[in-house]
């Protein structure tokens, strides 16, 4: 997928319609499942826990990708996606946790208790903070995405560990039901997978359109941070000439009124 | 008319707030990163307290304890297991059962409501302390229920589903 902004945007729309019918179809297929013999309709909840913890492993899986992609060749728009795919991932962190938390009461009978998996969540949240916080605070842009890269690679770790953390030590958190390890198989009734299976590809969707959106969002903030540091000569005027008309009207109505 | 115009933070201070950057012309309001960093070290000093008095394990099956009882004795621990011969008072809401892993079985009280998923031969986690009377009296009762999940087979199961959804109504526990 090219992530520089052409002028006519013929990813972006098809992409969110594409994401919004797939999650439409799963979300009745969850709404529509069955109850389980002992959770009853509390099961569904698995339909958006799992893919929305999905979602914030890819979103640190790009993270790393594109951090790694950057240092690899330095080319701006891997770091821009890297930071975008970061936020992605900690939006979907707290969305899984608040997701987890409202299962967790019914079953376990507690929002939160400290076992592995929960606990390395939570610091996944300080650690992708840390990343996002660093990026703000440093204002050389080549700098920023040299030292943000390093952590994002570094916090792929973060994946693995949060994935095993149900297996390598014992807690509360059960185990997967769509067991990856060793031969696949389905704990669960195969019309749960069906739902599952559905949102998670939904979700997946909403993943790169997330970042496309985000992606071309970084580059307009790009472009105006050059532009207030008088690199507006360096502009290559297509990247330049669709964005510009409608950035510069914001930017001077700012101005008129700070002046 | 750009420099100078540029200089002034964009919120919070009055506009006569001394003198500007040269560098920057768009300089930063500290206070959200100010706040950011705040909420972090608070998140992750949250996290260490949380996890102060735990193990990475979570719990100690009763074996474990059998067999380590001077490590543990006088000691808060989480013993986690199956739960057999449940009493329950609905009146008082105190709690009786075993617990076991097979191997070794402890008495455990606990009182006040539990998730509805407690049940005999459900997997549970007590966290607390034993008693003069070698009872371990639970602060904390965590249903740990399994990864698979199926819809109900039988008519019995059915049935069982639907009064454990009517029991767990409002008034029930």
């Amino acid at each position: 997928m090219s992530l520089t902004s052409t002028p006519k945007d013929r990813l972006t729309l098809p992409l969110g319609l594409l994401t919004a019918a797939a999650l439409g179809v799963g979300l009745f297929l969850s709404l529509s499942a069955p109850p389980d013999v002992r959770q009853g309709l509390l099961v569904r909840l698995m339909f958006i826990h799992v893919p929305t913890a999905w979602l914030s492993y890819l979103a640190y899986g790009g993270t790393g990708l594109f951090g790694l992609l950057y240092l690899l060749t330095r080319q701006r728009r891997f770091d821009r996606l890297a930071m975008s795919s970061a936020e992605i991932g900690v939006l979907f962190t707290i969305a899984t946790i608040v997701g987890g938390m409202l299962w967790a009461k019914p079953t376990w009978g507690a929002y939160w208790v400290w076992d592995a998996r929960l606990t390395t969540t939570a610091l996944s949240l300080v650690v992708y903070g840390a990343y996002l916080l660093l990026r703000g605070l440093i204002d050389e842009p080549e700098r920023r995405a040299r030292v943000s890269a390093v952590i994002g690679v570094v916090g792929t770790l973060y994946i693995p560990v949060n994935y095993m953390a149900v297996e390598w030590w014992r807690g509360v958190h059960q185990t997967q039901t769509l067991k990856l390890l060793g031969k696949i198989r389905f704990e669960g009734e195969p019309v749960y997978l069906q739902s599952l299976l559905t949102m998670t590809f939904a979700f997946t969707l909403l993943y790169f359109f997330l970042l496309r959106v985000r992606g071309v969002l970084a580059l307009r903030e790009q472009q105006r941070e050059e532009r207030e540091l008088g690199g507006l000569d360096e502009w290559p005027t297509s990247l330049a000439a669709p964005l510009f008309t409608g950035h510069a009207s914001s930017t001077s109505a700012g101005e008129a009124k700070r002046g | 008319m750009t420099a100078p115009m540029h200089s002034e933070p964009p919120s919070s201070r009055p506009p006569a707030s001394g003198p500007l950057p040269a560098a920057r012309k768009r300089q930063k309001n500290p206070l959200p990163y100010l706040l950011a960093g705040a909420a972090l070290l608070g998140l992750l000093g949250y996290i260490v307290y949380g996890n102060l008095a735990q193990n990475i394990e979570y719990f100690v099956t009763p074996t474990e304890y059998q067999q380590q009882q001077q490590l543990y004795a006088g000691r808060t621990v989480s013993m986690g297991g199956l739960v057999k011969k449940v009493h329950f008072d609905r009146q008082t809401l105190n709690l009786h059962f075993d617990l076991t892993d097979g191997g070794a079985t402890y008495p455990v009280t606990y009182q006040g409501a539990v998730s509805d998923l407690f049940k005999e031969n459900q997997g549970a986690i007590v966290r607390g302390q034993f008693d003069s009377n070698h009872v371990f009296v639970a602060n904390n009762l965590i249903v740990k229920h399994s990864e698979e999940y199926r819809v109900p087979k039988t008519q019995g199961e059915l049935r069982d589903m639907l009064r454990n959804a009517k029991e767990s109504g409002p008034n029930a526990n």
